[in-house]
């Protein structure tokens, strides 16, 4: 028997928004997983999957990407809800991040987000500073946080990764900050 | 009806004629337009008294016109201080002066103006602290609160909203005048991502009520809009901050704006000339009147009077006469040195020049009716109601004095100067000593190619262009004082030139002690007009340059903030656990825990003081008997993971966890290098390179930060991570509880024999993976399951269904306290403080002996060898005689306090009050007593009991 996992109940939808609307999607329960440790490269040759050169860059296979957030610590994500497949044997010193576990995933979309975002963030998002691929580690809404820009054209699109604990919380914020990307259908 | 107080069109070329505003002024109904501000459309309505001056009641007008004094401070509805001359006119709005008895024409407070010669500057000090000790708080505080101050504050005001929003940017220009656009426009052409802000409703500064071509101000528009500047209007920069942060308010919007470069246009201040009755309605500054003619259309007197002290004077004087204004004198003083061509176009306007003139007094009560000049040692009084007053202007010089700019003084033209400010800001325009049109625009421009050339763009410099006219601006020496008085230095301040002269004398000769001793630039408009006469006063009596005195330190903010915009939208963080909707469905009443939400009970958040603790007994009563279960999600939790994670929180921690064999739990006690105990959890070897840790919920991101630095010190094979929100705990505890797991789906063996009381396990229960260790804080059979936060529901549902049949209830908080202090636990911060040793809290048995080192085992030795001051008792005291006792009362030995109670509670099983108190060491022995005094000031007797006041022998927790 396997328990069913229940990930914090925002109301928030997961499918992509009609073209031309902004707002925000809870992605939580989809497939992702942290790693860190001096084994995350060998993880990542056993895994198939690439290392990215830099840290706060992101490298992609198919549909997985994955962000190095430092120089032994990662963020694999699958964009295809499809579970990311570990290597076969277990790779000395690559422990589990817990990132499924710890990290909710908000996924900001369409014209508006980048006017929205600079409610909440002080960094930079400027296509020069923030070009998609990039991983921005920084604070929002007064909490530590995970941006990684995936997309710019034709709009921002921006995955937020923040403290579990707290969806009821920056849902408040953003409420209180961008109401109108709470309100996107 | 023909508007015999507004001007003709083209003049106002704000305002819309056809939309009329109604509005009030202390409750006169008045009219206005849209476009109006409300002191334009005060004084469109013949209103000039707006204010009452702070000491002495004077009536005051409008001076600036530019939201640069504290004249047009105005009470708007239940908003206070709002600056007349900058917010826009609205329809129906109420508006009344402030510090005033009745109204701004009249207030009987007024009297003051007359009593002058017994406030002399310092009498504060002097007077407010007799005649006796109290008199202070008792007799003057009142009064002076009631007297001084400006508007009122409405407490019972709603909510209001205000917006925070960050803006990053290649370069910020501040001030959109002639100089700014131009740097804007180059710095944008060249390529970088430009800002342009200005306080003013429209772009344009001067260029918008000056003596200029049209034709030169669109042009200037036009270039910002192709070079695709982005503009902020109605903005003010309220100061600079460390690595070009500058805080931009907007309305209800503070924008946090971060640039990589920024030019200072910000433009000049206006300066006032020092003369008695300075103050009266009526007096203005040319600027003002230019701006209130171009921008509204108010036919600013009847009959005025011009003081030229360079070109803009010059330039207001001829606007007055284009406009229908007559001119009863233009006054141009011995020192000026106006442009030949300006004094011809003067001459050709036939108007009534007075070179060589100096103003010796101003006449009138409520406003200007006469001025008294000096020309050639012929004393004249001219008839007028309006002074334009052009006495030069200083540079706008605290964003780069923030910057970390020096000031100078330019002797021949007693301007202040700016030199030094960083490399990433550039001054443009009269903030950087130009003044020539064509040289104010060319600096822009040179600013702009700066900023932009140190961003990587390519572009070229221009070359300066010579300034003919700087020569002609200039400011004015401040006269000594008139007999008479009423020359005011300082309009916010009522301070006048004996006031500062006094001050010296005093024997304040610096500028910082002039300042707190009289005052002067404390006021809302923080000594933009007074600065510089202070400076040449303080220069005059102490016989020092104007360059030795300088300005008082220039902070931000640059303007009024509303406290609104500094607290924008604020929402306190917490954190929930993965049940917290479970508990709130329950009838949980939830407390903030830390950051944490936490059940309290499950009595229901409305329930009476007599259900809550009939609920808490049942409780506590539930795990004694039973079996009960208590998220604990919000505990610490940390992953020490690598070939030397053993060897790492063996240095950490004060036991031995180098040779802890894996599957079995420890207690890790956590000091600081004062030797101090920081905190207390268990730590679970999961494998031999990795540990399961807890930490208190209060301290795990100081343990998480003090392991991390501490590691990078070490460099030992180690990751530290914090998961405390990845894993959610479940303390299962009571006599039942074995059997709640005996009847769940699991692979792990949870009997006796083969799960040992400070056993861990790792496997699966009710489908769920989960770790769980034999420990507990309640002194039952406990088993504490963590799981993955996403299965902590399931789990939790789980629990609940396998114990119904042993009446298996959830318990809170509170009964959590009561539970562990039943059984002697203590709590990390409420039963410790900043010195509190292990030995004080008789934990001697956490300290590894044999153990090279810990953190603070140093410390510990040492402190040790001083033997005990205090120590950490268990007491008992009968319910009735410890009713009063609480947390803090003090433990008394011959009448003197030698500690305090930590922890208190009404012991529901044991039916006694019982607690934690720090006492002499000599009598922490089980039999001896201590004696408290309790929240009544009654000395009470308690008992010392041994180290547990429930199963102190630990046969229930181990079975």
């Amino acid at each position: 028997m396997t328990a069913s996992r229940l990930f914090p109940s925002t109301g928030l939808g997961s499918t992509v928004f009609a073209a031309g609307r902004s707002g925000v999607r809870d992605l939580t329960a989809r497939p992702r997983l942290g790693l860190r440790g001096r084994g995350t490269p060998n993880w990542c040759a056993a895994a198939g999957l690439p290392f990215p050169a830099e840290i706060n860059g992101i490298a992609r296979a198919g549909s997985i990407r994955v962000a190095r957030l430092g120089t032994y610590e990662l963020l694999v994500l699958s964009d295809d809800g499809l579970p990311i497949a570990a290597p076969a044997e277990p790779v000395p010193e690559a422990f589990d991040g817990y990132r499924d576990e710890t990290w909710a995933w908000f996924r900001f979309e369409g014209p508006a987000v980048a006017n929205a975002l600079a409610t909440m963030t002080a960094v930079d998002l400027r296509p020069a500073a923030a070009p998609a691929g990039r991983v921005l580690q920084t604070r929002f809404a007064g909490l530590d946080v995970v941006l990684v820009i995936d997309r710019r054209d034709p709009d921002l699109a921006v995955d937020l990764f923040f403290d579990i604990a707290s969806v009821d919380y920056l849902l408040g914020a953003i409420s209180d900050r961008a109401p109108e990307l709470l309100t996107a259908a | 009806m023909a508007d015999l107080t507004r001007l003709p069109a083209p003049w106002g070329a704000r305002i819309d004629r056809t939309k009329t505003l109604s509005f009030s002024f202390d409750g006169k109904p008045m009219r206005g337009y849209a476009g109006d501000t409300v002191a334009s459309a005060a004084l469109g309505a013949g209103q000039w008294i707006l204010s009452r001056s702070f000491k002495y009641h004077r009536p005051r007008g409008p001076l600036t016109m530019a939201g640069q004094d504290a004249n047009t401070l105005v009470q708007i509805g239940s908003e206070p201080n709002v600056r007349a001359d900058r917010r826009a006119l609205g329809a129906g709005i109420a508006v009344s002066a402030q510090n005033t008895s009745h109204s701004a024409d009249r207030d009987t407070n007024s009297i003051l103006d007359r009593l002058g010669r017994f406030l002399p500057v310092g009498f504060y000090y002097r007077t407010f602290f007799g005649p006796n000790d109290g008199s202070w708080l008792k007799t003057w505080e009142p009064i002076i609160r009631k007297s001084a101050g400006l508007g009122v504050v409405d407490t019972k005001l709603p909510e209001g909203h205000y917006d925070r929003r960050n803006l990053a940017c290649d370069v910020l220009v501040v001030g959109a005048g002639p100089a700014g656009m131009a740097a804007a426009r180059v710095a944008a052409a060249a390529g970088a991502d430009v800002v342009l802000l200005d306080a003013e409703p429209e772009t344009g500064g001067a260029l918008t009520y000056g003596r200029y071509d049209a034709t030169i101000l669109a042009g200037a528009r036009q270039g910002l809009d192709a070079a695709g500047v982005r503009v902020m209007t109605g903005a003010t920069c309220n100061g600079w901050y460390t690595d070009n942060f500058l805080p931009v308010l907007q309305g209800e919007t503070l924008w946090r704006v971060r640039a990589d470069q920024v030019v200072v246009a910000s433009g000049q201040q206006d300066q006032m000339l020092v003369f008695r009755n300075n103050d009266l309605p009526g007096i203005v500054t040319a600027s003002a009147v230019q701006r209130l003619m171009r921008h509204y259309a108010v036919r600013p007197g009847r009959q005025a009077c011009v003081f030229a002290g360079t070109p803009v004077g010059a330039a207001a004087a001829l606007d007055l006469k284009e406009a229908g204004v007559p001119l009863a004198a233009v006054l141009i003083p011995a020192d000026a040195s106006l442009p030949a061509a300006l004094m011809a176009q003067l001459e050709a306007a036939g108007l009534p020049l007075r070179k060589g003139a100096a103003v010796l007094e101003a006449k009138g009560r409520r406003h200007l009716t006469a001025l008294t000049i000096a020309t050639a040692g012929r004393v004249e009084t001219i008839a007028c109601d309006l002074f334009a007053v052009d006495a030069g202007a200083t540079p706008c010089y605290q964003l780069p004095l923030h910057a970390g700019a020096k000031l100078g003084f330019d002797e021949a033209t007693r301007i202040f100067t700016l030199s030094g400010q960083p490399d990433t800001m550039h001054l443009a325009g009269t903030v950087a000593g130009a003044h020539g049109l064509a040289a104010v625009i060319r600096s822009g421009e040179i600013a702009g190619a700066a900023a932009a050339k140190a961003l990587g763009h390519a572009v070229a410099a221009p070359a300066p262009l010579a300034d003919d006219e700087a020569g002609a601006f200039r400011t004015y020496p401040v006269p000594t004082g008139h007999a008479s008085g009423r020359d005011f230095v300082d309009f916010d301040e009522d301070l006048q030139v004996k006031d500062i002269v006094n001050a010296v004398k005093d024997g304040y000769r610096e500028l910082e002690l002039v300042k707190r001793y009289s005052t002067v630039g404390m006021g809302p408009s923080q000594g933009r007009h007074s600065a510089l006469a202070t400076a040449q006063i303080v220069a005059r009596e102490t016989a020092r340059q104007v360059a030795q005195i300088g300005v008082t330190t220039s902070r931000p903010p640059f303007g009024p903030e509303r406290l609104g915009l500094l607290a924008g939208p604020h929402r306190s963080q917490h954190r929930t656990t993965a049940m917290d909707g479970w508990h709130r469905a329950a009838g949980a009443k939830m407390i903030p825990a830390g950051i944490w939400w936490r059940p309290l009970h499950y009595a229901g958040p409305e329930a009476s003081t007599a259900a809550i603790a009939a609920k808490v007994a049942a409780e506590v009563r539930s795990v004694r008997e039973a079996v009960g279960m208590l998220d604990v999600s919000t505990l610490g939790k940390l992953a020490v993971r690598g070939p030397d994670a053993a060897a790492f929180i063996d240095r950490i921690y004060t036991m031995a966890h180098a040779k802890q064999p894996v599957g079995r739990v420890r207690y890790c006690l956590m000091l600081n290098d004062m030797g101090s105990v920081i905190d207390d959890g268990v730590a679970f070897r999961i494998a031999e390179d990795d540990f399961y840790i807890t930490a208190t919920t209060g301290a795990v991101d100081r343990v998480f930060t003090e392991m991390s630095f501490l590691n990078a010190q070490w460099r030992m094979r180690v990751d530290i991570q914090n998961i405390t929100a990845a894993f959610a705990g479940i303390n299962l505890t009571g006599p039942l509880a074995r059997r709640v797991l005996e009847r769940m789906e699991r692979d792990i063996d949870v009997s006796a024999e083969a799960f040992r009381y400070l056993d861990g396990r790792t496997g699966t229960v009710a489908g769920c993976p989960v770790r769980i260790m034999r420990i507990g804080f309640t002194g039952e059979l406990s088993y504490e399951l963590h799981t993955p936060r996403s299965y902590a529901p399931a789990l939790w549902q789980a629990l609940l269904e396998a114990g119904r049949p042993e009446g298996l209830s959830a318990y809170g908080l509170e009964a959590s306290r009561i539970l562990r202090l039943e059984k002697g636990h203590i709590i990390i911060g409420q039963d410790t403080d900043a010195l509190s040793t292990a030995g004080e809290l008789g934990m001697d048995w956490a300290l590894g002996k044999k153990k090279p080192y810990y953190i603070g085992k140093p410390a510990v030795e040492k402190r040790a060898a001083l033997g005990l001051t205090r120590s950490l008792c268990r007491f008992e005291l009968d319910v009735e005689a410890g009713a009063q006792v609480g947390d803090s009362s003090l433990v008394l030995r011959d009448g003197q306090p030698v500690g305090f109670v930590t922890s208190v509670a009404a012991s529901p099983t044991l039916g006694r009050i019982i607690g934690l108190a720090y006492c002499h060491p000599e009598d922490n022995a089980p039999g001896r007593s201590i004696r408290l005094r309790d929240r009544t000031g009654t000395e009470r007797e308690a008992r010392v009991v041994a180290h547990a006041f429930y199963d102190p022998e630990n046969r229930r927790q181990e079975i």
